[in-house]
């Protein structure tokens, strides 16, 4: 049996499982989807894109390839000014749009508003930057044999690597810092959080902040072992919340699963019916998991 | 001169017919939003089901797609309510018992699926092609633009305004107001014996019965469709009707409709006349800024949109607690 | 403005869920430091309503809550702790997702960084089966050791003031008694201490003063020695007592 699909899955899922990190968190703390989190990391992919350029123009060794990968420390530089760009972009949409109507009565209106947000996110991302896709870098990679008979390129695996990283660095501050253990206090009481002295504002902004770092970082590898395009993130967004929900939406680790999952599957479905019904394993899963097991695999949250 | 006012009256009533049939979609919308306070994300994919069943139940036998029963319009009218009311009957039945976003997410994924399948299905849909020569009404005027266009106008008219006196009196029947209360306060629904759901589930389906119906209207109208014009993009905009005209309100849908089409022609006819050609795609989604920018403002500013009831939801439910300010 | 030697004051406290439907209809009551003060009352009279409105949970329409001399009727709920207003709910009073040592960490955080690992150190000390437990998550202590655990939250933020709803419920009479002995320890320190109960019995033997509250508003106020006593505080419960308040002249 070819098992190639292994590692475009690991691949896949590990850029789904950042992605759906993110949706957890602002699902377990803020309590609703946001639909424009799909935008946050095309925006994160294509901020980059443009900081890139920018250090690139300022300084040309930026832009030169490190061996054995596709790009320079211009691209990594960029990456992690706009996790934090993002993150604001984040804090900007919930300051303008998503904090007026949380409180206001009808929690599903903010859903709605996150849904009009994507829209004109992504319509805006076209405006600027059309609808042609782009690049990190002109270069080509070999896929090569890395371990069990399976092929990767550096690029992916520097992906991997980082996810992990990022996942691991995740895990640590919700487990061991003083502001982690207010997010997960939020997480499951946040009137109990208030009156034990939890400023439960600073959480949320702080969890919008985390959620677009974490989305940015899904956009520039998906941007990096696929290409960058206005659509990039909402076609992600269907898996993103597939894999949060099969984990057990507010449970990092669950999200984490669940996007592995979700990114094996839909190699699997590449690989033996076609590329063509890849968007189509994240709805089974979603569907298979509502009727069997709504309150996904880990039911606790965060 | 004459031709040039035959040319407007036959754009208007063109114009007209299709603004109706987002009204029809809209009304849908209402029903599971606006007076039951469901959230569909999908509202595209519903709408193409419709359209499709409709369209292969009376299209002629064709090498592109399935079909060949050749049934009159009208059954394929009805064909397309019970798919997209099924359908959506489906869906509420798997997520209605869980958590208001679970609905949201799965219409949202029920479009996408749609989407795919339309797209590749080949051998049901005509894929990317679509499905064509598709009987529309009075084709037998078709030689005659103005007359034609006016004669699907009027139908079309007739059918809105029939399905509003319907909803009409639904909303103030005993149902209806069944599903208001369900609406504000479940408990207190609960308490007065009514399964809460099944009036929901009924809802839902019935919304979704009208968005296929909506979708068969405009498929017969155009005489063709394909899977580009089933988008997230239409979600948005039937949802941009509902929020600018007002929910919970059939006639604020139907404006919103109205105003919406409206706005989208208008911005329409002027970035094909200030931009350039090869900037056409840009100026398009420059337009989708705008509406998108203005729903959000709308749901901030005036969520009962123009003509809209308050959006009331049980005052103990989603109460910002004091002190968090 | 001279410093109030009131830990804890309430004035003409009106509050409720809903704005044009008061549940507290001006009530009032003070704590000292170092006196355990229980509110006592038929069902539905506002006890609970009360201590929530306080501790910042419930809208307060109007009325003045006074914490050594400053009115903290509309500061931000998660300001109370800080200013040393401690809050015990009757349920949901841990984080059971967190383990025992995380809920008390959170609940020094509060502090000046300086302070914390004293505190914490303090509560482990308070109590010490608590140490022993430090790792658990707070959902799988027994009803009273989660009781026990909301206690030491709330006290190691170094209170002013101390506020719990109804400790005693769910608990058997054996952790009763405990629980009740922790709080005399506790006013003994100089917190002033409000308790809501139920317990009149329990209540009568822990409180210095006694509150009762029928209706939204104070209609006994004493020492439990005049209030044992008096048949006044029986006929409250038992229903009769409202009828012999109006003709008393009461509202």
């Amino acid at each position: 049996m070819n098992t190639q699909f292994i590692a475009d899955g690991v691949v896949a899922g590990a850029t789904i499982a950042l992605g759906a990190t993110g949706v957890t968190l602002t699902y377990s703390i803020m309590r609703f989807s946001n639909f424009a989190h799909g935008e946050l990391i095309s925006c994160g992919g294509y901020l980059t894109l443009l900081l890139a350029g920018g250090i690139g123009s300022i300084a040309t060794a930026s832009a030169v390839p490190i061996d054995p990968f596709s790009v320079g420390w211009g691209v990594l530089a960029a990456g992690l000014i706009a996790m934090i760009a993002t993150g604001l972009l984040a804090l900007l949409l919930d300051a303008l749009l998503f904090r007026r109507l949380r409180g206001a009565g009808a929690s599903i209106s903010v859903v709605m508003a996150s849904f009009g947000a994507s829209m004109a996110l992504r319509a805006l991302l076209e405006v600027v930057f059309t609808s042609k896709p782009a690049y990190f870098s002109r270069e080509l990679e070999i896929a090569t044999p890395v371990a069990f008979g399976l092929r990767a390129t550096p690029d992916q695996l520097l992906l991997v690597v980082v996810a992990a990283v990022l996942v691991a660095a995740l895990y640590l501050l919700l487990g061991h810092t003083s502001l982690g253990r207010s997010m997960r206090a939020v997480s499951e009481n946040p009137a109990l959080a208030r009156v034990g002295g939890i400023d439960v504002g600073r959480v949320e902004r702080a969890t919008w902040l985390i959620g677009g770092a974490l989305a940015c970082a899904s956009g520039v590898m998906l941007g990096l072992v696929v290409q960058i395009r206005p659509f990039m993130g909402f076609d992600l967004l269907l898996p993103l919340f597939a894999a949060a929900i099969l984990g057990g939406i507010g449970s990092v680790p669950g999200a984490l699963i669940g996007g592995l999952i979700i990114g094996l599957s839909e190699a699997a479905t590449v690989q033996w019916l076609g590329a063509e019904w890849r968007a189509g394993v994240a709805f089974a899963v979603l569907i298979a998991m509502l009727l069997v097991r709504p309150q996904g695999l880990f039911a606790s949250r965060l | 001169m004459t031709a040039d006012l035959v040319g407007l009256a036959t754009y208007a009533s063109v114009f007209l017919a299709m603004a109706l049939v987002n009204g029809i979609a809209c009304l849908g919308l209402n029903l599971q939003w606006g007076q039951t306070g469901l959230f569909n994300v999908g509202v595209a994919g519903f709408i193409a089901i419709g359209a499709y069943a409709s369209a292969i139940v009376t299209t002629p036998l064709a090498q592109a797609h399935a079909g060949g029963f050749a049934l009159p319009i009208a059954v394929g009218w009805l064909a397309a309510m019970l798919a997209a009311g099924g359908a959506s009957a489906l869906v509420g039945a798997a997520t209605l018992r869980l958590r208001a976003d679970y609905l949201a997410i799965t219409t949202f994924g029920v479009a996408v699926v749609v989407q795919l399948v339309a797209l590749n299905a080949q051998r049901l849909t005509g894929g990317a092609f679509g499905i064509a020569f598709i009987p529309r009404p009075f084709e037998v005027l078709a030689s005659q633009p103005l007359l034609f266009a006016t004669a699907n106008l009027v139908l079309v008219a007739t059918l809105v305004a029939g399905l509003f006196a319907g909803l009409e009196k639904l909303v103030r029947s005993p149902w209806g107001r069944v599903l208001r209360a369900v609406r504000e306060d479940e408990r207190a629904a609960a308490t007065l014996g009514k399964n809460a759901n099944r009036y929901r589930l009924q809802a839902f389906a019935l919304g979704g019965a009208l968005m296929g119906l909506a979708g068969a209207v405009q498929a017969h109208l155009i005489g063709f469709i394909a899977p580009d014009s089933y988008q997230a993009g239409l979600t948005f905009q039937i949802w941009a009707m509902l929020i600018i005209g007002g929910s919970g309100n059939n006639l604020g849908a139907l404006v919103g409709a109205g105003l919406v089409s409206v706005i989208w022609s208008v911005t329409g006819l002027a970035t094909g006349t200030f931009f350039a050609p090869d900037e056409q795609a840009r100026a398009a989604a420059l337009r989708v800024v705008a509406i998108g920018v203005l729903l959000s403002a709308m749901l901030v500013l005036r969520p009962r949109g123009l003509l809209g009831e308050r959006v009331m939801v049980s005052r103990h439910l989603d109460q910002k607690p004091p002190g968090s300010g | 403005m001279m410093a109030s030697p009131m830990a804890l004051a309430v004035e003409e406290l009106v509050a409720g869920y809903e704005a044009d439907v008061p549940i507290v209809n001006r009530a009032s009551l003070a704590v000292a430091a170092g006196e355990i003060v229980a509110l006592l009352g038929p069902n539905g009279a506002g006890k609970s309503t009360l201590v929530k409105a306080v501790a910042g949970l419930v809208p307060i329409a109007s009325g003045r809550v006074l914490l050594g001399g400053d009115d903290i009727a509309h500061r931000p709920t998660h300001e109370l702790v800080r200013a040393g207003l401690a809050f015990v709910p009757q349920t949901d009073n841990v984080f059971t997702r967190l383990s025992v040592d995380d809920n008390l960490r959170l609940a020094v955080a509060v502090l000046a960084r300086c302070k914390r690992s004293a505190r914490l150190e303090a509560g482990y000390a308070l109590f010490p089966d608590l140490r022993r437990q430090r790792r658990l998550p707070a959902g799988g202590l027994s009803g009273g050791q989660r009781q026990m655990l909301a206690i030491a939250r709330a006290l190691v933020s170094s209170p002013r003031a101390l506020m719990l709803d109804e400790p005693s419920a769910g608990l058997s009479p054996k952790m009763v008694g405990e629980v009740f002995t922790k709080l005399a320890e506790i006013r003994d320190t100089g917190v002033g201490i409000l308790l809501v109960e139920q317990n009149v019995k329990a209540a009568l033997g822990l409180a210095d003063r006694l509150c009762v509250l029928v209706g939204g508003v104070n209609r006994l106020d004493g020492r439990p020695a005049e209030l044992a006593r008096s048949p006044e505080l029986a006929s409250l419960y038992l229903g009769s007592g409202h009828a012999a308040g109006r003709a008393a002249g009461g509202t």
